[in-house]
């Protein structure tokens, strides 16, 4: 290692394992930075020789932060290898189970993994700067954030049987009809999730004047922006079409089936990370970069459909303006959704037809190929499968949320560094605002590395004046 | 050990048993996890089995009088089962004084920056001190550790680890039975 570069290894409070390397230049100013992810995880293989009906709970298995978002795509992609219409009420279930996976996952990247910072300080005592140390210092932040987990995994704990990897979503809908118990246990816990995840809001924007140089330097820049959209010009986390608008608002994409998602983004392999970047095809790479996640979401839809979200929205966008730009500015979008997200809830279990018992659609293999994609927590989640005529899985293509956010970490991070790191004294707090911009992303890395297959390496040689004099490669 | 039919004897206990099972070993607490919330079904006590500890658990601990932790350990003798009392801790995480493995490297000097419990998962201790913090409880708790072979990626146990599972559960039911317990050491 170069006496000049910095390595933050592990960073801290995120889901999975990276690191990241700042190198700085002789003046000792960053010269550049990278985001690099060090675990793999393989699924893409690990499939293939499976059966179709098995996949739903095998890719649940991905993540134990998010797993619903992973069987809801993987059921959709076994709907179109079927060719299946799932029933009404089938869909609306599998929503309502997204939808409490938002709930769940927003709260822990922003309870657990953000909060101490905000509250603490980027700055404060490493020791302390954790949950234990908000509640410390703010018993009930903490205690709204540790029940709104709650509120998300009982859910799903209730719909699909277990808390963490529950089998419920399967190819056609989900394996039983809600009853009206079930319901009724969850309707009655909504008043007090809502009421939390408003509290919070309020006591974000009351403080989010203090973090302005945060905003300012944790991932401000112009990129593209991706989501799913429903006809309506309303959010759709389950279902709906791509939009990809850019910084001003301008639309490069509109109404694209996610099933031509290839027609669209490109993906491609860096020696220095285990994790796949993925573009917009037709700006180029690396031009086509692009976020997606709440930050997205928001600049990508017109309203998210409930009044209070609504409303919400529009002070978000009064505040930051349409298209807010700053990576930081994901904490803000993200419990916005959490308020969208229950509501929606509410909405759809209030719904006496909610208690249909038809679920599911039953079928064999009627095409050899199908395309599942779903708003998970960090983004567009796209399951892409291959199979033969028995339904025996050949190839499995997985574009992860978190992946179509790895050029925007990346520049995020150099950025940061830039701004906060100066090569004649380090400190600590510097270091944890480049790890605190990858927490804007609530990366998951669990989910993200999934690629086999040789792991490029380039060993570039260069003198001393930098120029390249050989490249060797595998 | 026979199942109750009736009555709550073991009301206010909590199991909460981790670990991921596509971590070979790892899985020796989902295992014996589920045994358990056979073996202990109509005593009252609740069984929960996670992938791994979170800290929304504090609220479950909260609401229990004694809470029984079950894992996998890497530092005892593969198949191997202990039980020792778990309490919240009183320090900050990451306090001890031993350098943090999560240092930065640069040149010169070197910026220290403390263990973080919460970047993927958090230990009992943990669990407990957020139930004492956040809710004012502050239940009897033991964990009960199987010694692991490997955790490598793959689906299923290895066979030391499978033949200690029997003696892990019977473990646990002990443990719920009697309370926080003292360390033992009961090779499997």
């Amino acid at each position: 290692m170069a006496d000049n570069t910095i390595v933050i290894e592990p960073v801290t409070r995120i889901e999975g394992h990276a690191k990241i390397t700042i190198q700085l230049d002789e003046a000792g100013k960053v010269a550049d930075a990278h985001f690099h992810v060090t675990q793999f995880r393989g699924f893409e293989r690990i499939s293939q020789g499976r059966m179709l009906h098995e996949m739903p709970s095998l890719m649940a298995r991905i993540c134990g932060i998010c797993p619903v978002s992973h069987m809801v795509a993987s059921a959709k992609a076994c709907d179109e290898i079927l060719g299946v219409t799932v029933p009404p009420v089938g869909v609306l279930l599998r929503r309502v189970l997204n939808l409490a996976q938002i709930v769940q996952s927003h709260s822990l990247s922003f309870f657990y993994l953000s909060s101490p910072d905000l509250l603490l300080g980027f700055e404060s005592d490493p020791a302390l700067r954790n949950l234990v140390g908000v509640a410390q210092q703010a018993p009930e932040l903490a205690r709204d954030g540790v029940a709104l987990r709650r509120f998300g995994q009982r859910i799903i704990e209730r719909l699909g049987g277990k808390r963490v990897h529950p089998a419920w979503v399967v190819p056609g809908g989900v394996s039983r009809p809600l009853d009206a118990e079930q319901r009724a246990s969850i309707l009655e816990e909504i008043p007090d999730a809502r009421a939390r995840a408003h509290r919070t809001l309020e006591w974000f924007k009351a403080n989010v004047a203090t973090w302005a140089d945060e905003a300012a330097h944790l991932g401000e820049f112009p990129s593209l922006h991706m989501g799913l959209v429903h006809e309506s010009g309303n959010a759709a986390y389950s279902d709906g079409l791509l939009r990809v608008v850019d910084g001003n608002g301008w639309v490069l994409a509109d109404g694209v089936d996610p099933r031509n998602y290839w027609d669209y983004l490109g993906e491609t392999v860096e020696p220095w990370s285990y994790l796949k970047s993925t573009y917009f095809k037709p700006l180029g790479y690396p031009a086509g970069i692009y976020r997606v996640g709440p930050l997205a979401r928001l600049n990508v839809v017109e309203r998210l459909g409930t009044p209070a979200a609504d409303a919400e929205l529009a002070e978000y966008r009064e505040r930051l303006g349409r298209y807010p730009s700053s990576s930081f500015h994901y904490h803000y979008a993200r419990l916005i959704e959490i308020v969208h997200c229950i509501d929606m809830i509410d909405e759809i279990l209030s719904d006496p037809d909610i208690l249909n018992p038809h679920v599911r659609a039953r079928a064999q293999v009627n095409r050899n190929e199908g395309v599942g994609v779903s708003e998970a927590p960090r983004g567009v989640l796209i399951h892409h499968y291959r199979v033969d005529d028995d339904g025996v899985v050949q190839w499995v293509n997985l574009v992860i949320a978190t992946g179509h956010n790895n050029l925007a970490m990346n520049r995020s991070v150099l950025q940061t560094a830039r701004h906060y790191v100066h090569g004649a004294e380090v400190k600590e707090g510097m270091l944890n605002r480049v790890e605190a911009v990858i927490r804007c992303y609530d990366p998951c890395l669990s989910c993200s590395t999934h690629a086999v297959g040789q792991m490029p390496l380039t060993v570039d040689i260069r003198d001393a004046e930098g120029a390249l004099i050989r490249q060797v490669s595998r | 050990m026979g199942r109750e039919t009736a009555g709550a004897r073991l009301r206010g206990v909590l199991v909460i048993a981790c670990g991921n099972t596509l971590r070979g070993d790892d899985g020796a607490g989902p295992e014996t996890g589920e045994l358990l919330a056979a073996e202990l079904e109509g005593t009252g006590a609740e069984v929960i089995v996670v992938d791994q500890l979170l800290p929304e658990l504090a609220l479950d601990a909260s609401r229990s009088a004694r809470v029984v932790f079950v894992d996998a350990a890497a530092d005892l003798p593969p198949g191997s089962v202990s039980v020792r009392p778990v309490n919240p801790g009183k320090d900050a995480p990451g306090d001890g004084g031993a350098e943090s493995p999560n240092s930065a490297s640069r040149v010169p000097g070197a910026a220290r920056r403390s263990l973080d419990p919460f970047s993927h998962g958090i230990g009992p201790e943990d669990v407990l001190r957020l139930a004492r913090d956040l809710y004012a409880a502050e239940p009897d708790a033991v964990l009960v550790s199987v010694g692991a072979e490997s955790f490598e990626p793959g689906d299923g146990l290895s066979a030391t680890v499978r033949r200690a599972i029997p003696a892990a559960v019977r473990a646990a039911v002990r443990a719920a039975e009697e309370g926080a317990g003292t360390a033992s050491r009961d090779d499997a």
